[in-house]
């Protein structure tokens, strides 16, 4: 995978968390993964796997647990080498 | 005829009634009860060639299975990313357990909606335990991983040295490449979705059950093992009631499996079409025909108890025997001694006598050697008038899901008084009674048996009440 979108990867990322946090609708770039949406070590494991699926990049899980908010969430993928 | 009713002293009559008041399936047949049973009545199997690609790592005897039928459903009990966390076999038994529960009147009260989780408001969590037969447990969760912890590094490196090729001679690397699929990602949840008590932890973790929650890995009996040791927990108070059964996905990408039994002869092969090929009992059978896979739940209950919320009762689970060859891991005791006492120990379990046995779903797998100890066994104790069919002669072998499903089977036949026929039988290898089409058996007691690799027997009696 080439240059990534970023318009693009919010919305796959946010359909992801949807579906790893068994929400309803996306959540908004701003929230908060843990205060907000209840994330768990456990959906982090979850995110990562498909984060890389998803994306073909290589996702650290120290980042991602220092990561608090989607909009956070979407830099790392941005950032993470193909 | 049969009688209802136990034996003056029979353990049956000395200790509490276990009913099965729900039952919910997924095969090949099926994924649901009624489906399942529709077709077997209807004498259906489900046959076709192996995966193409299979062949690429293997020259096969057998070139058949049964597979499945597309079988995921939308459930409250696998939420949509779980479907990655969780293996075949696990969803599988949850699919067939939500059916179950519905089946018996039992309804889902939701607790953590992310976690999917619920509970069961009619039961005691405390009293309800789970008893889960597999044979391989998350086979096919292993093996992908494995595959990517192989083949991940080295694919890549074979793509770098194919892509500095000339085009003309990318073409081989390519087909190296495509014979090494692996995930592109390592599941991290490999040892959860593998270990082989994850289906029976799922199901405790899905419903909140805090009784045993056991698993048993008796290869072919997994299935019957759980529902009988499931009844005698029931019998002696240790639970109130039961979620119980056996699941079994069998399939991979590698044919790694298959090729397990394939090379040691256990499947039908030869040369007749494929829909023939699986011939339990018959003179020209040549093996068992092996299945993607499939589950059966059953919900066992105290009696009183069921009655007492008024729920349906499907049968009686009477009696339960269970004995180990102690011959050979794969081979059958030729003297079927230990089957026999299996036998004589589940009747003397229920309080009845072999006359008053009035169906057999025998184990019938079709191999040249099993089928003939069988035969010898049910015609010694039995006598030549019982009737005998092999759900496996529709099914196939679904291993650790078999003895669920085929206990599933028997529970049915005496609920609609109706036996399914046993396929493929041209030209039996003993004389005894069996079904050659489905048959109207209104009986009041029937027994299904299961024979593993490792030579555990498993014997279970079902009344209709």
């Amino acid at each position: 995978m080439g240059e990534l979108d970023r318009v693009e990867v919010t919305e796959r990322v946010q359909r992801i968390l949807a579906d790893v946090l068994n929400l309803d609708q996306p959540p908004a770039p701003s929230a908060r993964l843990v205060d907000d949406l209840g994330a768990e070590s456990i959906d982090v494991l979850s995110l990562i796997f498909e984060l890389e699926e998803a994306f073909g990049r290589s996702v650290s899980d120290e980042r991602i647990a220092a990561i608090a908010t989607v909009d956070d969430l979407v830099d790392e993928v941005l950032r993470a080498a193909p | 005829m049969t009688r209802p009713g136990p034996r003056r002293g029979s353990p049956r009559a000395r200790g509490r009634r276990v009913v099965v008041t729900g039952l919910g399936v997924v095969s090949s047949l099926g994924s649901d009860r009624r489906s399942f049973w529709r077709a077997c009545l209807a004498g259906e199997s489900v046959v076709e060639p192996v995966p193409e690609a299979w062949h690429r790592y293997a020259s096969l005897r057998s070139r058949v299975w049964s597979p499945l039928r597309p079988w995921e459903r939308d459930t409250p009990l696998v939420s949509r990313a779980e479907g990655r966390r969780l293996d075949a076999t696990s969803r599988m038994a949850l699919l067939a357990a939500e059916e179950a529960l519905a089946a018996a009147g039992l309804a889902l009260e939701p607790v953590d909606r992310k976690r999917a989780t619920f509970r069961l408001p009619q039961l005691a969590p405390e009293g309800c335990g789970v008893f889960l037969g597999t044979g391989v447990g998350g086979i096919g969760s292993l093996l992908e991983g494995a595959a990517h912890t192989m083949l991940h590094d080295a694919k890549g490196r074979i793509a770098q040295v194919r892509d500095a090729l000339r085009d003309g001679h990318r073409q081989a690397l390519d087909e190296v490449l495509a014979a090494l699929p692996a995930p592109p990602v390592f599941n991290p949840f490999a040892v959860a979705m593998t270990m082989p008590n994850a289906a029976a932890a799922n199901l405790a973790i899905k419903l909140g059950l805090h009784g045993p929650c056991r698993t048993f890995a008796c290869a072919c009996a997994s299935g019957t093992v759980a529902i009988g040791q499931a009844f005698r927990a029931v019998r002696r108070g240790e639970c109130e009631a039961a979620v119980a059964g056996g699941s079994e996905h069998l399939s991979d990408p590698y044919g790694a499996v298959f090729r397990g039994f394939d090379a040691v002869g256990a499947l039908a092969q030869g040369p007749l079409p494929p829909e023939r090929v699986n011939r339990p009992f018959d003179r020209s059978r040549s093996g068992f025909l092996f299945a993607e896979g499939g589950a059966a739940i059953l919900v066992l209950e105290e009696l009183a108890a069921a009655r007492a919320r008024r729920a349906p009762i499907l049968a009686e689970v009477v009696g339960y025997g269970e004995t180990c060859d102690a011959h050979d891991v794969m081979a059958m005791d030729p003297s079927g001694r230990q089957i026999r006492r299996a036998l004589e120990d589940c009747l003397a379990d229920a309080g009845l006598a072999p006359a008053d046995v009035g169906y057999v779903n025998a184990h019938g797998t079709g191999t040249p050697r099993n089928d003939p100890v069988e035969c010898a066994v049910l015609g010694e104790i039995f006598g030549p008038e019982v009737p005998v069919s092999s759900t496996k002669s529709l099914l196939g072998h679904t291993l650790g899901a078999s003895g669920a499903l085929e206990a599933a089977a028997t529970a049915l036949t005496l609920h609609h008084g109706r036996a399914h026929p046993n396929r493929n039988l041209d030209d039996p290898i003993a004389d005894l009674a069996f079904l050659r089409q489905a048959t109207a058996l209104p009986v009041h007691h029937a027994v299904t048996q299961s024979f593993a690799f490792g030579g555990q027997n498993a014997v279970l009696a079902l009344a209709r009440l």
